[in-house]
């Protein structure tokens, strides 16, 4: 089998380093890339000059050309998500918070209310099924929150999915509030004639349900302009 | 790539990463947009792309060229040039 030319060779070695560009650029300008360089090659030899100084010299500068794209790149994406990564942040403490408080605080607040009231042991077993349940709506709206911020970044935010998405955390939102109001009215009717102070779990409880309008406040207006730049955006289509 | 060079006598010698990098910038910017103008026909290749300035490209460029005559006129007036 007869070698390959060297034109061959340094033209296989420059497709494979042009894959090391960003995607999208290496989609765009690699087959033009790969031409230039081969059509420097082919005047090169023409003119009777070597092929490896101009080849090495050229490898060199397209690597760092590439370099330079990737870094591009990768500030672009930090500069873009910069603006949700706040965002971003909050959703994680709240899920952090939410699972340290079933994880540790729940079953240690059980445990002394069991301990201290060893006959109506029901109780606060069926408040940690009830909070147990009520992380599921929970870290439904924090997910979803979530693929609203990764819409927002990837310039897909006026999208039917956004909207689904912010539909879904309103409805998370209504179910909680709605529980810890029957929670609430739970406590009132159970510790009625039993002298309890149910003051601090209900001021707790008004305080989320408070929490829980506010979200379902926004994600209503917020689904509102997305489904009307939505609808706006159909009507413009020819 | 071989303008360049020629223009600059040699001086400045553009490979294909900074060529195709530029040309990446400037038709973000919409200072260039590729033509269907075949300049060279018997060079001719599916994969060969044609540039050609914009006006907005047009506009851009006399704008920075007068920036230069602006700082050339300044270096002669101090008596740099």
């Amino acid at each position: 089998m007869l070698s390959r030319q060297p034109q061959e060779k340094y033209r296989a070695c420059y497709a494979k380093l042009l894959r090391l560009y960003p995607k999208a650029y290496r989609d765009r300008f690699a087959p033009e890339m790969d031409q230039t360089f081969n059509d420097l090659c082919r005047e090169r030899i023409k003119s009777g000059e070597g092929l490896l100084v101009f080849a090495f010299a050229t490898f060199i500068e397209t690597s760092a050309a590439i370099l330079r794209e990737n870094s591009d790149l990768i500030l672009h994406n930090i500069m873009n998500r910069s603006s949700t990564l706040f965002l971003r942040l909050v959703i994680s403490l709240m899920a952090i918070a939410a699972l340290l408080i079933c994880g540790l605080g729940v079953p240690r607040m059980v445990a002394d209310e069991v301990s201290r009231h060893p006959n109506g042991a029901g109780v606060p077993y069926a408040v940690m099924a009830c909070a147990y349940i009520l992380c599921i709506p929970f870290f439904t709206a924090l997910y979803q929150a979530f693929r609203v911020l990764n819409f927002i970044d990837r310039d897909k935010t006026f999208s039917h999915a956004t909207a689904v998405s912010l539909r879904r955390i309103r409805f998370c939102a209504l179910v909680i509030g709605a529980s810890f109001f029957a929670g609430i009215v739970a406590l009132r009717i159970l510790s009625a004639g039993t002298g309890e102070d149910g003051a601090g779990p209900t001021a707790i409880a008004i305080l989320i349900m408070f929490f829980c309008l506010i979200v379902t406040a926004v994600s209503t207006v917020l689904e509102k302009q997305v489904q009307k730049a939505i609808d706006l955006k159909s009507e413009s289509l020819p | 790539m071989k303008q360049v060079e020629s223009d600059s006598q040699g001086k400045v010698k553009m490979g294909p990463g900074t060529l195709y990098g530029s040309i990446g910038r400037m038709l973000e910017a919409g200072l260039i947009g590729e033509t269907d103008k075949k300049i060279d026909p018997d060079l001719d290749d599916e994969r060969r792309i044609y540039y050609q300035i914009t006006t907005l490209g047009k506009k851009t460029l006399a704008a920075e060229l007068d920036r230069y005559r602006e700082v050339v006129a300044i270096a002669k007036k101090r008596q740099f040039a």
